[in-house]
């Protein structure tokens, strides 16, 4: 007859225990991983007061972080007013953010603080002057908010909308000051790598 | 008969000037408003549009709105009255009541909500005055991540107050109500 020696005993129940957890992360990690890569294009922003357009070059990389999070860095560059991306008023950003699951919302993320490895993910208090970044994944879009609200009490919400497609991803962003959309922009990319 | 009309000149240029001064403050502008000024009780009609509006009809809304004051604050209670969908001869009738208390923030003209300051979770519930309009934002993040902010701006006029309501779903106004009420009671 067979008999659990105490070693086998104490195996099965360590494995009992890290077991939902490890599957858990792992599905987390799978719904993100088919976004890795990175990806090269261009898009058309529209900002919308203005009534003035730009052409933009975007560029959008997405790897793994640790948690079972992900990590987006984009560079943008706004092209200057003759189409050129050498001249003095060519505008450059570069961005790079780390996202960790939400404890409580599958597919849902908020940005990893920063304040070092065992500082408690919190999520930011919007009304204290905190914006508030959060990303969510649903089969294949990944949309990254953005919500801050100023010392008038007015509100500036970000959506960026990543698709992927079949030569890589298609992008959507819109930017609002309360209720009226004050920038758009739509682009093409192609999977670099 | 010159002198006349300088008379007539002059006296239209001091009343112009007199109005120039009584409509200054209502223009863009506008001296903000206390919160006082926004004390009483509201009713009204308005008709909520959305982007089918056109083709599938429009829903009107009876609205009774109620600010005053409470503890260090105020309170904004509003009831929508809303008939349309359904039978056309026999129209659904919906009542939703909302009532929220704020306080005053660190930052002038801003209030907050206490029971609602989490948007990932019960919500985010704030208020700000600018000029003559008194604005609620409602915002949730749903399960899913998307969110949605429902923006209700009341701006003082004349005999009682305007309404806007718009609701926007992921950065795209969704549904949109324009409505006039009259102060029916402090």
């Amino acid at each position: 007859m067979f008999m659990w020696s105490p070693k086998s005993l104490l195996t099965v129940v360590i494995v009992a225990v890290l077991l939902p957890v490890s599957t858990g992360t792992a599905f987390a990690a799978e719904d993100h991983e088919r976004f890795y890569g990175s990806y090269v294009g261009s898009g058309t922003a529209e900002r919308v007061i203005e009534n003035v357009t730009e052409q933009r070059d975007l560029d959008v990389t997405i790897e793994a972080y640790k948690n079972g999070g992900f990590t987006i860095k984009w560079i943008t560059v706004v092209r200057g007013a003759d189409g050129a991306r050498t001249g003095d008023d060519v505008k450059r950003r570069s961005v790079e953010e780390n996202f960790i699951p939400l404890e409580d919302k599958e597919d849902v993320f908020i940005l990893a603080p920063k304040g070092g490895l065992f500082k408690k993910a919190e999520l930011p208090n919007p009304l204290l002057g905190e914006p508030m970044r959060w990303a969510t994944l649903e089969k294949d879009e990944m949309t990254v908010y953005s919500m801050a609200i100023g010392d008038s009490g007015s509100s500036e919400l970000q959506v960026y909308r990543r698709s992927l497609t079949e030569k890589g991803m298609d992008i959507s962003f819109l930017r609002m000051r309360d209720e009226i959309v004050e920038l758009r922009m739509k682009g093409t990319l192609v999977r670099a790598k | 008969m010159f002198g006349r009309l300088t008379g007539v000149v002059a006296r239209a240029a001091i009343v112009g000037a007199v109005f120039l001064v009584l409509a200054g403050p209502i223009g863009a502008n506008a001296q903000t408003l206390p919160i006082d000024a926004f004390y009483g009780h509201f009713q009204g009609s308005g008709i909520a549009e959305n982007e089918d509006s056109l083709y599938f009809g429009v829903t009107v809304r009876d609205l009774d709105v109620r600010i005053g004051p409470q503890s260090n604050g105020f309170y904004v209670e509003w009831t929508s009255v809303i008939r349309g969908g359904g039978d056309p001869n026999n129209p659904d009738v919906r009542k939703r009541t909302a009532r929220v208390a704020f306080s005053p923030s660190n930052r002038p003209n801003v209030f907050t909500s206490k029971t609602a300051t989490n948007a990932m979770g019960d919500g985010l519930i704030w208020a700000r005055i600018l000029g003559q309009t008194l604005t609620v934002n409602v915002m949730r993040v749903s399960e899913n991540g998307s969110y949605t902010v429902q923006t209700y701006n009341r701006t003082i006029s004349g005999t009682g107050m305007t309404l806007k309501f718009v609701n926007t779903t992921d950065g795209e106004p969704q549904r949109q109500v324009e409505a006039r009420l009259v102060k029916v009671g402090n």
